[in-house]
């Protein structure tokens, strides 16, 4: 966000001001958005690399996905096909997430 | 060993994955494509449990640490293709032309002419975006979940694990969670300050790193509780804690007048649970790799000295 911001340039700003802006009225008016559209890519794909890292919380047993499918196999001992499954859910999730994204872009932010 | 492994078979494997990616041939884009979402679509934890598990069910002996290498490999190799690529798309097509009109053909034209002009968006890349240190650092971070340490070969694995301290911790779960992202970013911090490389003078005070030889990945948590040692007077032995296995043989503490502090064994406190009257019970190893256990006698820190 803070590069997304600091790619702002300063005479959009002091044309605010010369209009007679407030400075929250400038942040929300004219620097907000360009900021949105240039570090949305990098944000969607962040939020999905979270979403994947949190299937290492199953290690210190918080009760996720992966830890579900560590129950499972530990319990009916098919190990590949577990996680196999597991993994495609994952992508399905990540896959879906990412067209939710592009989605959202596109009606709210103009981001082809 | 295993980083290193990841991270040369990752390079090579994002070399060529940029490559395929932009590939004149739509079938090899295609292939590229599809592996750079599949590895980038689902967490490294399972792909790993696939690559080991399915080995061995299709029948393919392999043991953890070829799975893991492998595994890894692919994992660093799908984001530094995507890096690569970015940056063989960032040159001007019209070098592709000069190269072309020179008579070079497709292969030659990546390898003499594009490649070569990457290195200014790699190097841009690297700094704003993860680069390759973050995908280290990424492979070093899921390497510390395991438990391995990479300086000491496999034989000498002496420490105990972060998740084995953890399971330690017992019914502590606040203790442990706030161990553990301490120690994370402890992690984080050191290992960004090791990819930086040395400090350089003329930055801001808050840029200015440590020397690398200070941030080692394995220094984190040097939070101390001292005892005196007059705390052998209460009958309870004095000890040294350290919050860090990694380190107890560098742990560094503050000594003041009066303590002799030299010969007091260092305990690692990752595995002590507090009893009521402030003390610490439990088990762990001392610096000189002994097994120590709490009913030796209970200890009492009566100082807490936080290091960095």
């Amino acid at each position: 966000m803070r590069a997304g911001i600091e790619q702002c340039h300063a005479a959009q700003t002091e044309a605010g001001l010369a209009l007679g802006l407030r400075p929250l009225q400038i942040f929300r008016l004219i620097m907000l958005v360009p900021a949105l559209r240039a570090v949305y890519p990098a944000l969607a794909s962040q939020f999905v690399l979270l979403m994947l890292g949190s299937s290492v919380v199953s290690v210190i047993g918080a009760e996720d996905l992966t830890a579900t499918a560590n129950s499972i196999q530990a319990r009916t001992f098919r190990t590949f096909e577990t996680y196999f499954i597991v993994t495609g859910l994952y992508l399905a999730l990540s896959l879906g997430f990412r067209a939710v994204f592009a989605a959202v872009g596109r009606l709210l932010l103009g981001i082809r | 060993m295993l980083s290193a492994v990841a991270f040369a078979g990752g390079g090579v494997l994002g070399l060529i994955a940029a490559i395929l990616r932009t590939a004149p041939v739509a079938p090899l884009r295609w292939v590229a494509s599809a592996y750079v979402q599949l590895i980038q679509g689902t967490p490294l934890l399972l792909q790993l449990f696939v690559l080991y598990f399915g080995a061995n069910l299709v029948g393919i002996r392999v043991d953890a640490w070829s799975a893991a290498a492998l595994g890894l490999s692919l994992y660093t190799g799908a984001f530094l293709g995507e890096i690569w690529r970015g940056a063989i798309e960032a040159v001007p097509v019209s070098q592709w032309e000069a190269a072309r009109s020179l008579g070079l053909g497709y292969g030659l034209q990546l390898l003499l002419i594009v490649i070569p002009q990457t290195v200014r968006f790699r190097d841009s890349a690297h700094h704003r975006l993860p680069g390759p240190g973050y995908q280290e650092h990424l492979t070093r971070l899921d390497h510390w979940l395991r438990g391995v340490d990479p300086d000491r070969p496999a034989g000498q694995q002496r420490h105990l694990s972060a998740i084995a301290c953890i399971r330690d911790c017992g019914d502590d779960v606040f203790r442990a969670v706030l161990a553990l992202s301490i120690a994370a970013q402890r992690l984080n911090g050191a290992l960004i300050c090791r990819s930086a490389g040395p400090s350089r003078p003329g930055l801001a005070p808050t840029q200015r790193f440590r020397s690398p030889s200070r941030a080692r990945p394995g220094s984190i948590m040097t939070i101390v509780y001292r005892t005196l040692a007059t705390g052998t007077e209460n009958g309870r032995a004095p000890l040294v804690f350290v919050e860090d296995h990694s380190r107890l043989e560098a742990a560094r503490f503050r000594s003041e007048p009066g303590d002799n502090v030299e010969d007091v064994p260092v305990l690692s406190a990752a595995g002590l649970h507090s009893d009521r009257a402030g003390g610490k019970t439990g088990a762990g190893w001392l610096a000189s790799g002994e097994r120590w256990d709490s009913r030796d006698g209970p200890v009492t820190p009566v100082k807490r000295v936080r290091d960095q």
